[in-house]
Parts: structure tokens; sequence; C-alpha cells
């Protein structure tokens, strides 16, 4: 098994927007910096804004880094996500190799997303 | 000894299901239901009028009518006050949904109807469907715990990381 890391959190519930936009460019830099160093094989997102820098770095990573094969992209969208997708998996939607949803409604606007049940035991 | 109801609001506020929960109607509804009990975790929300001059802003406890009450505003856990109870009223955050469930117990979620685009209630009322809890807004809530049929509860399954394992591994072509 592979190697952990701890990403510093794009925003918080409830912070203002203004403070956001400075927590997510540090976050997207510490991504950024984080997958180039990394060059994971995969990389596993869900839910609140953490996954869309660290997705943002995966692309660019893919696009200028030729000749490595691909890091893929794996998002698990939220159980409480019953008929439409949360802001994340909007934006990691068209981007993610694989996108799993837990509820089948979810199918029916997202084609692309695979649905795999409620995954926690 | 009488059943015991536990409601929690989760980490923000919820004030109208603190004040429906308290009020006249809902407190007789759950004496006739056989509650002695009502614990709350209110979070931020603000203390009704009705639970009475508090010693401090943290917790209290009174008793309306045949029902004691006992509130507090947070706890590092839950656990123990959800699987002590033989009701769970709450917020419809999904952790408190799941929460309450994989306790076994009798579940009436309310969705908090003064929030604009509340995707909370997706999933509340998905569960309800399926009947696994009832779901109810504050102003509906003493209707629903009147008419309530818990025999008509399925309890849900467990959850199967199988499936989304498998997708991973597929993609990765790893043999598992």
């Amino acid at each position: 098994m592979g190697d952990a890391r701890l990403l510093c959190g794009a925003a918080q519930v409830g912070q203002s927007w203004l403070t956001t936009v400075g927590t997510t460019v540090v976050a997207s830099l510490h991504a950024i910096w984080l997958v180039f160093r990394e060059r994971p094989d995969v990389v596993l997102c869900n839910g609140p804004g953490t996954c869309v820098p660290i997705a943002g770095a995966v692309v660019l990573l893919n696009t200028l880094a030729i000749g490595r094969s691909k890091t893929r992209i794996v998002y698990i969208e939220s159980v409480a996500r019953v008929e439409s997708l949360s802001l994340s998996g909007k934006i990691l939607y068209p981007i993610a190799d694989a996108f799993y949803v837990q509820w089948e409604k979810l199918l029916h606007r997202y084609p692309r997303a695979l649905y795999v049940g409620r995954i926690f035991e | 000894m009488g059943e015991t109801v536990f409601v929690t609001v989760g980490t923000t506020r919820f004030d109208a299901l603190v004040a429906v929960v308290v009020s006249e109607g809902v407190c007789s509804t759950l004496a006739s239901m056989g509650v002695s009990k009502l614990i709350l975790q209110v979070g931020k929300s603000e203390i009704p009028a009705r639970l009475g001059r508090q010693q401090n802003d943290e917790n209290g406890s009174c008793k309306l009518g045949e029902v004691e009450v006992e509130w507090f505003r947070f706890a590092p856990g839950l656990d123990t006050y959800m699987s002590n109870s033989q009701y769970i009223i709450s917020h419809a955050g999904s952790g408190s949904l799941f929460e309450s469930l994989r306790l076994r117990k009798r579940v009436v979620a309310v969705v908090n109807d003064a929030l604009m685009h509340n995707h909370q209630a997706e999933l509340a009322e998905q569960l309800a469907r399926e009947h696994a809890i009832l779901c109810t807004v504050p102003s509906e809530l003493q209707k629903t715990l009147q008419s309530a049929d818990w025999t008509r509860i399925v309890p849900l399954g467990p959850g199967n990381s199988h499936r989304v394992v498998q997708g991973i591994d597929d993609l990765l072509g790893v043999r598992s």
C-alpha cells in the first residue's frame, strides 16, 4: 500500500467568500506542489472543495508531463447527494476517469456516472 | 420507565425545530407515545421561552407536563445519547441520519424549510420513500408523530464497498 499525504483543505463550511479565495489559492498551490512531487497513479476525491485544486493539478501534470502514464482521477459523490451533484461533483464530472454515485437517480442526469450503491458499511 | 426522545440539530442552528419540539402540542403527543424524557442537542439555536429561565447558556433542564426535558448545545459525541433513546428527531444532515439508522432507532428527519436550496431534503425524502425513516418539516412535526406507523419502517440494509473497490481495481487494471 502506498503512502498518504496530508493536504490543507480549500475551504471551511460557512467561510466567507472573500477569504475562501485566499485559502483556495493556498490549497491550489499546495496541491500542485504535492501532485507534481508525488506523481500519484490515482487520486481519490470526494465532496467538498478540497479535491478541485488537486484535480486541477492532476490535469496540469497530465498535460505537461508527456511520456508518463497519466494520473487517474476517481471521484466518489457524497451519499447525501440523491438527485443533484455537489459543486465539486459538477466540476469533476467531465474530468474524472471514473465518477461514482451512491444513488441510482443521479444516472438520469449524469449518464457518465457509475452507480455503486451506498458504500459505507 | 418511559421512552426517551433525543433531538439533534447538528452544528448550526435550527430554531424552528427546537421551538416546535418543546411546544405544548408536540409535548403532549410525545407523552401519549409513552415518552417520559426529552433530550435536546440545540447547537446554536435560540432557547425557547417555554424552557423557562436558564441558569446558563450551555445547558439546562425542566419539566414540561409529563415530560422531563434536558438540553445542551454541543457534546464531543452524540453516540451515547442516541443509543439511550428509542426515538431520534434529527435535522436532515446525512451523518446524523445514518448514525441514527445504524443504531436501529426510530428516526424522524426534520427538514429546515426556512433554508434556500436545501439539498439535505433530498436524502431525507429518499430515505422516507424507502420507509427507513419518517420525514417532515417543523410545522408538521406533531401531525407526523401522531400519524406515525412505526411498523411500516424497513431497516436500511448495510452499505457495501465492494462495487466501488472493484470499479477502481478495474480502472487501474489491478487483479483483486
